[in-house]
């Protein structure tokens, strides 16, 4: 109550001090300034490639790591696994970021294990951790766009059942 | 989004400045307009928020092939030869279970000895 009547008696002091200048005829002034707007273009994302970890055997009594590097390569990280390189096909995941020319803006990547990947029935997911990226954290000046790279690595658990193994991640982008 | 004050209120907070219909209108109207203020401030600020981040989504894959396996049939067995007499002999055995002496003296191989 004590709020609304403090608000209504601004109200009335604003109101009495708007008339009281507008009654001074002859002494008033005006100066006239520019109002300026910019609209810049949002900021969006999209993928261009999926992450893959391509063909792995894994060691039946040790667990081990696969990372897949920013350059789309691959390497053991730790343990036992063993890369099966005949008709395997390994790549980095790569992203499209468009906004506006030259603005500067930064990713989010998933948190290390939040990520799994599930293979066939009764088989244990795989999680993926250390996810990369390789943005500069600048569109280009010209076009808007900056394309990049996301690397990660893989967990293989020790005697992993062999099979197809799928999951998905989000990276988010946002302005500075 | 209405918001009035009613104006038994009014007459009861300004009663001693005689506030008449009019004047109770105009800050009806003031009342509105300052909420509608907040309101579209409050929904602009929230716009920006969610507007703020846009995200996309990749799909991830492995496949675990199996670990190439072998395990034993039959043993490799030269089978029984005399020792040469001098040098050496090799004795193969090809994937056909056949056995040859490659080396010259393979014919030493075929002396027969006999007991006594």
């Amino acid at each position: 109550m004590k709020k609304t009547v403090f608000l209504l008696a601004s109200l009335f002091v604003m109101a009495c001090g708007i008339q009281s200048v507008k009654a001074q005829p002859g002494n008033s002034a005006s100066v006239g300034a520019n109002a300026t707007a910019t609209i810049v273009k949002a900021i969006s994302i999209d993928k261009v490639k999926d992450l893959q970890f391509g063909k792995i055997i894994a060691d039946p009594t040790a667990a081990g790591q696969v990372a897949i590097q920013l350059d789309g390569s691959r390497t053991i990280a730790a343990g036992n696994v063993v890369l099966f390189n005949q008709g395997s096909d390994e790549q980095a995941a790569s992203f499209k970021t468009m906004g506006t020319p030259g603005a500067g803006y930064y990713l989010v990547l998933p948190a290390d294990g939040s990520v799994s990947l599930t293979g066939p029935t009764g088989s244990d997911p795989m999680t993926i951790e250390g996810f990369v990226h390789s943005a500069t954290g600048t569109l280009d000046a010209a076009t808007g766009e900056e394309t990049f790279n996301v690397g990660a690595t893989l967990n293989v658990g020790a005697n992993q059942a062999p099979g197809q193994y799928t999951g998905t991640f989000t990276v988010t982008a946002a302005y500075n | 989004m209405a918001y009035k004050i009613s104006a038994v209120t009014l007459r009861r907070i300004f009663g001693r400045y005689m506030i008449s219909l009019s004047e109770i209108h105009k800050i009806n109207i003031y009342v509105q307009i300052i909420f509608s203020y907040l309101f579209a401030c409050m929904m602009a600020c929230a716009t920006q928020k969610m507007n703020a981040q846009v995200s996309a989504t990749a799909e991830t894959t492995a496949k675990i092939v199996s670990g190439l396996q072998i395990t034993k049939e039959a043993d490799l067995n030269f089978g029984s030869m005399f020792s040469p007499t001098s040098g050496g002999v090799t004795v193969t055995v090809d994937v056909n279970n056949q056995r040859a002496a490659t080396d010259g003296q393979s014919s030493d191989l075929t002396i027969t000895v006999a007991y006594n």
